[in-house]
């Protein structure tokens, strides 16, 4: 690619309409090309770097992702043991760096290679201010789909397929770490200008816009740009199916395969629902497309990714049944097209900001969606919430850890994903009821919106909660939870009511001291219940404790949660029959809810109703089984 | 209906064996539950959390009360021909079936139907594996097909001979037993006869199994919807789904009593009338 049409993409600039535009730091000029019979693409791609540190820059370094996946030896390999989201690994990937020029100077031979990891050492330093450009020829070997990308018999999903260079901190160091099987990406905002060029009549998507198309001989050329983004992926296949929609101001193009239409229209229906939900909650999304690439159920390892202005699905045909999984893919997708897409934190040393806030947010929406009881699941009768999901993920998940921690610092790849994923969205949940959930929205909204097209990070974060919400939401029950592995469990030990008696012993009446008579019921009749709840484990908060009486009436008494247990005493003319802790489920961060409740002696639910669907539940099987 | 305690008695034994079946779990989930003021309503509130909690908690405890409750399933599966031979007898002499021919039933015919449903067994196995090799083929033809919902049609329609061989040996088996019940020997051998009698006639032996078959799980459906619609509610709504489900078991108990009567007049005529096993006493006149 020559120098001039370099210019000319970083001069043109953007052609998406944005309001705060990101500093251009990292801007690619590249030409692709996808053979599909070796499933690899050579390309050549010029980047410009522009040093908007404070310290002069003496090395470039590049991710070379595709390398994870060369043998079973590499680390990402060993971590995850080659199984990722249900999918192994079948052929092998790998990306080559062929050619590395700099100011006219072959570098290749300079630069040392650490596995998934290119250090080139510049001639000379870049100083603050100044950029340098690099031009590089690679060959990039697609896996079969796996981990994001790859391919499956003519779909390809080509993602994290260049030399990317890691994103330049503020102090001069690049933020560059090994690719390890839980981590993401974290990369500078810049332009891109990509040429792909695949057999004729294949279909193509990719990030950003497509500006130019044309064929040559048995091939076609398409070229894509897109501005105030930090990576671009593409899809291709000849047996796309698309289809195009608009919602609000996002042209949306679907790419599927033939077959999907039930499961890409409910998917591509969500959207539509979703998007707007997203602006408002997190600020707008400022390109003016967004490409939906629906996979082939046996590449489904290249699904549920997002990339700028592009996520991929995943759906199987009956996979869906009774269930939202194939909507929450979608809203998911869509979710990270603000949380890295947009507020581009660093994914591999802190996930909780991407995964685990879209996690939450993708479960406000679903909720919103589909209903809180059922956003997950309505099938015959079981019911399932996103929350009781996250619930049940997050036990997965086994001993506690802080959720705020580098990615390859869990101590499983399961644990990760539970913590990251499901315990954010507890703790926001739980931050939420105990804030308001307006409130707490219009500080994430905050928070979304003074840091998209930045890096923010967590102190960020939670400066920004912090002045919204007061210090002692983040103090007692934010950070805890991020960082010390904090449990919150409030129990109700006891509940016990007496009928009040009259008082024995000597009582002063008319100024003299005189012995009471033998103790009687009190008339009316009044009653003492006393009622003890206790917190276990770190996390503080203010707890709504229901006590129930025998007439129906119920009496809400709020305990502060500062100390390991509170003694509720109440008088009243009913005897209670129980007591609940937290009734409205405001604090899922709870982790019994089991113990949560307790009756007063002889005063229980029961269990007829269970009981009486599990008889009609065996008597089903006997039946089938039986005479 | 002159026989109507035989199956009112088999009902009521599958609802005592159910009891027996959920009585482990049930007692667990009492033990887990029973102490809230609200009971097991918390299992339908707040998205199924709390019914996660306890499924999560207590994950050990549960599966050795499943484990329970699989035994008491086993055995009632090894009593259930009995309940079978109790209402294929009543359909052949016409009258109920008191305590004395059943211990009779018992004695004479228990281990003979257990070999006819073994018999059974294999050959599901062998339908099972003509709809595998059936699917494998569609699998393999299907392979390069684009269309996800195409493959997958035929996968399904490459599966149905397979579905439709396992009804007609199913219908098979009750037409087998109630030529054992009217006398017929050599379990095995019966059992191969009404097969080869139903393959030779499959709508007229597997035709009517399979409408009862469809008209049992249109009720049972309805009972999940009824369960979808009033479960977790309390009140009325409680009661009334009960009502419902035990009305449905009790449905689906007459419709398979409906089907044994009409089994119980099919089947070959086998070329040695065997010597009947036990006496057959022709209900007296009044």
């Amino acid at each position: 690619m020559g120098r001039a049409l370099v210019l000319s993409v970083f001069l043109l600039g953007p052609l998406a309409a944005r309001a705060e535009p990101a500093d251009s730091t990292a801007d690619y000029v590249i030409r692709a090309r996808l053979d599909p019979e070796t499933h690899t693409v050579t390309g050549v791609e010029t980047v410009r770097l522009v040093n908007r540190s404070a310290r002069a820059v003496d090395q470039l370094v590049f991710h070379l992702y595709l390398n994870a996946f060369a043998n079973d030896e590499t680390l990402w390999m060993r971590e995850s043991r080659g199984e990722m989201r249900g999918a192994r690994l079948g052929e092998y990937g790998t990306i080559d760096v062929t050619g590395l020029d700099v100011r006219g100077t072959s570098l290749l031979d300079r630069a040392r290679l650490d596995e998934t990891l290119l250090h080139v050492p510049l001639p000379r330093p870049v100083e603050p201010g100044a950029s340098v450009e690099a031009e590089i020829a690679f060959t990039a070997r697609l896996p079969t789909a796996f981990a994001r990308t790859g391919f499956a018999g003519d779909f390809h999903m080509v993602a994290q397929w260049f030399p990317k260079l890691a994103l330049l901190s503020p102090d001069g160091t690049f933020a560059a770490r090994p690719y390890h099987a839980s981590h993401e990406y974290y990369a500078d905002f810049g332009a891109y200008e990509v040429t792909i060029d695949v057999p004729h009549g294949w279909i193509v998507g990719a990030t950003g816009e497509r500006v130019a198309a044309e064929r040559r001989s048995d091939r076609d050329v398409v070229v894509y740009r897109a501005a105030d983004v930090h990576d671009f992926a593409w899809a291709a296949s000849p047996r796309f199916e698309e289809r195009t929609f608009r919602a609000g101001r996002v042209k949306v193009r679907s790419l599927s395969q033939p077959g999907q239409s039930r499961q890409v229209e409910r998917q591509l229906r969500t959207i539509r629902r979703a998007l707007p939900r997203f602006e408002r909650l997190l600020g707008p999304y400022p390109y003016p497309v967004l490409t939906v690439v629906s996979p082939p159920e046996d590449a489904l390892g290249a699904g549920g990714m997002e990339y700028p202005t592009l996520i991929t699905t995943g759906s199987r045909f009956l996979g869906s049944i009774g269930n939202h999984f194939d909507e929450e893919v979608a809203v998911h997708e869509l979710g990270h097209q603000w949380f890295y897409g947009l507020v581009a934190t660093n994914e591999p040393d802190e996930a909780w900001l991407d995964e685990g806030l879209n996690t939450y947010v993708t479960g406000r929406i679903m909720d919103e969606l589909f209903g809180k009881r059922t956003s997950t699941a309505d099938f015959l009768g079981l019911r399932v919430g996103y929350g009781t999901l996250s619930r049940i993920a997050r036990r997965i998940g086994g001993a506690r850890e802080p959720v705020a921690q580098r990615s390859s610092d869990f101590s499983s790849l399961m644990s990760y994903a539970t913590h990251v994923y499901y315990g954010t969205d507890l703790l926001m949940r739980t931050l939420a009821g105990r804030v308001g959930e307006d409130r707490l929205s219009a500080s994430l909204g905050r928070y979304a919106r003074t840091t998209r097209m930045r890096h923010p990070a967590t102190q960020d974060l939670l400066a920004i909660l912090r002045e919204d919400l007061g210090d002692a939401p983040i103090r007692e029950l934010v950070e805890p939870v991020l960082l010390r592995a904090g449990r919150f469990d409030v129990r109700v030990a006891s509940v016990e009511s007496e009928r009040v008696m009259t008082v024995a012993g000597y009582v002063r009446r008319h100024g003299k001291r005189e012995l009471a008579g033998e103790p009687r019921p009190a008339r009316p009749p009044r009653y003492r219940t006393t009622v003890l709840v206790t917190r276990d484990g770190e996390v503080r908060s203010p707890v709504a404790v229901d006590v129930l009486f025998a007439n129906g009436s119920r009496r809400r008494v709020t305990w502060d949660g500062h100390e390991r247990w509170k003694r509720i005493e109440l008088v009243g003319p009913h005897p209670a029959t129980g007591a609940i802790a937290d009734p409205g489920l405001a604090l899922p961060l709870d982790e019994n809810l089991l113990d949560g409740s307790r009756a007063a002696p002889g005063s229980a639910g029961g269990t007829s109703r269970l009981w009486l669907r599990l008889m009609y539940l065996a008597q089903t099987v006997l039946q089938v089984l039986g005479p | 209906m002159k026989t109507w305690r035989t199956v009112l008695a088999v009902h009521l034994a599958v609802t005592v064996a159910a009891f027996a079946v959920v009585l482990p779990l049930g007692l667990l989930v009492d033990a887990l539950l029973g102490a809230r003021p609200d009971g097991d309503l918390a299992l339908w509130r707040h998205g199924g959390a709390v019914a996660a909690d306890l499924v999560m908690g207590n994950l050990p405890a549960l599966l050795g009360a499943l484990r329970s409750s699989a035994f008491f399933l086993a055995v009632f599966v090894l009593i259930s021909p009995v309940g079978t031979a109790a209402l294929l007898d009543a359909h052949v002499r016409g009258a109920d079936v008191g305590a004395g021919r059943l211990f009779e039933l018992i004695r004479t015919l228990w281990s003979k139907l257990m070999a006819q449903r073994i018999a059974l067994i294999v050959a599901l196995g062998l339908a099972a594996a003509t709809g595998i090799a059936l699917q494998s083929l569609a699998e393999s033809f299907s392979r390069d097909w684009p269309s996800a919902a195409s493959r997958w049609s035929l996968r399904a329609a490459a599966f149905a001979p397979a579905l439709l061989l396992a009804a007609i040996f199913a219908a098979s088996l009750d037409v087998a037993q109630a030529m054992l019940v009217r006398g017929a020997t050599g379990p095995v051998r019966v059992f191969i006869a009404a097969a080869r009698w139903a393959v030779r006639h499959p709508i007229r032996c597997a035709g009517p199994y399979v409408l009862v078959l469809i008209a049992a799980s249109a009720v049972t459906l309805a009972g999940a919807a009824a369960a979808t619609d009033l479960g977790g509610r309390p009140g009325a709504a409680a009661i009334v789904l009960v009502l419902i489900h035990q009305a449905i078991a009790l449905g689906r108990t007459l419709l398979r009593f409906a089907w044994l009567g009409r089994a119980a007049r099919m089947g070959p005529s086998l070329t040695t009338p065997p010597a009947p096993s036990y006496a057959v006493s022709p209900p007296s006149d009044p």
